[in-house]
């Protein structure tokens, strides 16, 4: 992530139109962006031209981007998840994407083996290490982009128990960064020890 | 207003936001009450970093020629379109230039992307300072408010040597918990903080002794509690305390 006065200084460049910061947009979000497109459109021809309307639409309307409604993360993942579901919906490819969900859906279901999940929906990082009922919904609205209206009808689960496992899941994604992050810190105080 | 804000914490309108499952109606009103209330801020704030890092470790491997068409794209022009004719004429010289420039951009791309590499390398490093350092800070600033109350839970005879002290603020209805000393326990178990209401063990929430152990953890808190415990449950915690295990505890 950039550092704050980092970031502070990109939200401004795009706001005032400057196109310096296209490059740096690119170097810290472009792939993380990607990842959501990716997942989203069935193939990657469509992924790259989405990928490349988003960085368009992030331009066009960087001018009226504001900090204060929200991180410019936040912001241009909303761009490129809502054009990736339109590109979808175009190709009219939807009810592909639901039976390559379900069958998602069976894996998940059967099995508690981790490198089987992880393979299904090709999700890294601490998303794994969230119990499977609330990993899955967090990574079909975040990376497939399903509302939590279409997830209860496709899953048969009550609208309320969606929202609740986001809730949960996404608290106890939190909890999981913030000792990743300890963890992080005392790797590096080790590797600083080991070195003096 | 307070109630207002009660209502959209514990709603999902916040979590639907950041996942982009919102009307323009609901976004308005988030964008309106992230601006009038700190807590709806911070919320958001917090989530929105989760859903940032989650995407930063999913992220997918672009290709070249998408990457060159991204970063070559006159976007100025795209945003303010000039006439037909000038235009093209644009277009004209921008794929001369494009031409000419096209062997030393390819070589210069690859000493750029190594030096935007390290350069994030040392960003995220600092970044991850940063946000630790103002963790520290704040988990600092609870500790010394006048508030705060620390108490210390002794071990019982199951681990006489046990100890953990109990950061506990009744102003601010808050609890950290520090450990000082716990037995090691199997990865399949853990410590859980109960407390005693009216007769009642209520679950304050399991931690992680060993993080617990190098800084105060945040715990649940619950008014009228009249004792502290510590029990050793199975993995993800228990709806009800296993008292054979009792490890540590403080009457209140």
């Amino acid at each position: 992530m950039l550092t704050d006065k980092a970031y502070t200084i990109l939200c401004e460049q795009l706001r005032k139109q400057d196109e310096s910061c296209i490059a740096t947009i690119y170097t810290h979000y472009a792939e993380a962006l990607y990842g959501i497109i990716v997942r989203i459109v069935s193939n990657t021809e469509d992924a790259n031209e989405v990928l490349q309307d988003t960085f368009v639409k992030v331009w066009e309307k960087g001018s009226t981007y504001d900090p204060a409604y929200g991180r410019l993360f936040t912001w241009m993942a909303t761009i490129a998840r809502n054009l990736a579901i339109n590109k979808r919906n175009s190709k009219a490819n939807i009810q592909r994407s639901k039976i390559q969900s379900d069958e998602k859906l069976v894996y998940l279901d059967n099995g508690s083996n981790p490198m089987l999940r992880q393979e299904a929906l090709d999700i890294k990082g601490m998303l794994t290490r969230l119990d499977n009922k609330y990993a899955l919904i967090i990574s079909k609205l975040y990376f497939e982009g399903y509302t939590q209206a279409e997830l209860s009808k496709d899953m048969n689960i009550p609208l309320g128990t969606i929202k609740s496992r986001v809730k949960i899941g996404l608290r106890e994604l939190r909890k999981l960064y913030d000792f990743g992050v300890a963890t992080a810190i005392l790797t590096a105080l080790a590797k600083v020890d080991i070195s003096a | 207003m307070k109630k207002e804000i009660k209502d959209i914490l514990e709603s999902d309108l916040l979590e639907r936001f950041v996942l982009g499952d919102v009307s323009d109606l609901e976004r308005q009103k988030v964008i309106s009450w992230r601006s009038q209330s700190n807590e709806v801020r911070d919320t958001l704030m917090e989530l929105e970093e989760s859903l940032e890092r989650l995407a930063l470790e999913n992220k997918q491997d672009i290709p070249q020629s998408v990457k060159s068409k991204i970063l070559n794209k006159p976007y100025s022009s795209a945003a303010r379109p000039a006439s037909k004719k000038i235009a093209s004429s644009w277009i004209s010289w921008a794929a001369c230039l494009l031409l000419g420039f096209a062997c030393s951009w390819v070589y210069q791309q690859q000493k750029i992307n190594s030096i935007s590499e390290t350069n994030e390398i040392i960003q995220n490093e600092l970044s991850l300072l940063k946000e630790e350092c103002n963790r520290t800070r704040q988990r600092m600033a609870f500790i010394n408010d006048n508030n705060t109350v620390p108490m210390f839970l002794k071990g019982t005879a199951n681990a006489p040597e046990s100890g953990v002290i109990i950061y506990w603020n009744e102003t601010k209805k808050a609890c950290q918990l520090k450990v000082a000393n716990l037995p090691n326990i199997p990865a399949n178990k853990t410590y859980q903080l109960w407390a005693d209401v009216e007769g009642e063990m209520l679950n304050l929430g399991i931690f992680d002794y060993k993080e617990a152990s190098i800084e105060a953890i945040p715990m649940a808190y619950l008014d009228n509690a009249e004792s502290l415990n510590i029990t050793i449950e199975k993995e993800g915690g228990s709806d009800h305390p296993d008292v054979s295990t009792l490890t540590a505890s403080v009457a209140i």
